[in-house]
């Protein structure tokens, strides 16, 4: 879902990097009051996962692909302000090294797959447990739902801001993305799941972290 | 009851380890079909609003233009950018975290 250089009208484009940029920065001043040994070397391997997995273009219906976008997951994981900074590092990578995702849509890009994939975690408790210690429970639906929702939010958004930029009527380009990452999003539960069950196999205290 | 758990040590070194396989391995299956953005714009016809990239990648679209075997390339490209990826979000969450 990366938006390239063109898509996006400056009117559009600027906003969204200012919106992003005050986001990363008040993301970044809010994971500096952690005391976690372990995230500091968790978001490092967040940013990694999450470039990494992204290249895995899967093949959804009619000659369409789709790829992880892991907001939702470093958010279950870290919280969501990590999840920010984790989003923005790998991003800002693809965009720079990789000319994935054009330089003014860098905010655009941030906004979507940061800001609108994290926003399910405002309705979504994904992992319980009563004190630090206790016995943690996974919600494994409400994993599979957020992480559904995380994508078709990102969607939702993309469609507006090319709307806004005068590229497509808003209910055309509204029906045709949030339609295909309604596939899309099948594939970003799973891959979700699949890691959230995996740590909690090999490190469940993990889950316990602090959510910043 | 409780099962030996791995540290911390070899839990990121498991981690880092998937990590760069997925990217230098795994990536060569992954679907070239347009992805849902793309694909979106293509049917719509707006993906002709498309520029010139504003910045000039080392590496456009994830491959070492510099090397010639197509996989040799790819796989680079992929690990590469999964290191510094790494680095880069290391680097602020190091840097970020509170003074003791």
């Amino acid at each position: 879902m990366h938006i390239p250089d063109g898509f996006l009208d400056v009117k559009v484009w600027a906003p969204l990097a200012v919106i992003s940029g005050a986001a990363v920065a008040y993301s970044a001043k809010k994971i500096s009051t952690s005391n976690d040994e372990m995230r500091v070397p968790l978001t490092g391997i967040s940013a990694a996962f999450v470039f990494a997995a992204q290249m895995l273009n899967f093949p959804v219906a009619g000659g369409t692909s789709g790829h992880f976008m892991g907001a939702f997951l470093v958010g279950t994981l870290l919280g969501p302000f990590s999840a920010i900074i984790v989003l923005s590092s790998v991003l800002i990578v693809q965009c720079f090294l990789f000319q994935d995702g054009g330089f003014t849509a860098l905010g655009a890009n941030i906004f979507n797959m940061g800001l609108m994939g994290i926003l399910p975690l405002l309705f979504i408790k994904t992992v319980k447990s009563q004190s630090v210690g206790s016995k943690i429970s996974i919600n494994t639906v409400g994993l599979f739902i957020g992480a559904w929702a995380s994508i078709v939010f990102a969607s939702i958004a993309c469609s507006i801001e090319l709307w806004l930029s005068g590229a497509i009527g808003l209910k055309q380009v509204l029906i045709a993305m949030v339609g295909i990452h309604s596939l899309i999003g099948i594939g970003e539960a799973l891959v979700t799941v699949t890691v959230i069950k995996a740590i909690a196999h090999a490190r469940i205290d993990l889950l316990n972290m602090e959510k910043i | 009851m409780s099962k030996s758990k791995i540290n911390n040590k070899t839990f990121i070194i498991i981690s880092a380890v998937i990590c760069i396989t997925i990217a230098a391995l795994f990536s060569h299956f992954a679907s070239s079909s347009p992805d849902g953005l793309e694909k979106v714009a293509e049917k719509l016809s707006f993906e002709q609003r498309a520029g010139e990239a504003i910045v000039k990648s080392a590496m456009p679209d994830y491959v070492v233009p510099q090397i010639q075997n197509e996989k040799v390339s790819a796989s680079t490209a992929g690990a590469v950018g999964t290191i510094i990826t790494f680095v880069l979000a290391f680097g602020a969450a190091f840097f970020l975290r509170k003074k003791k």
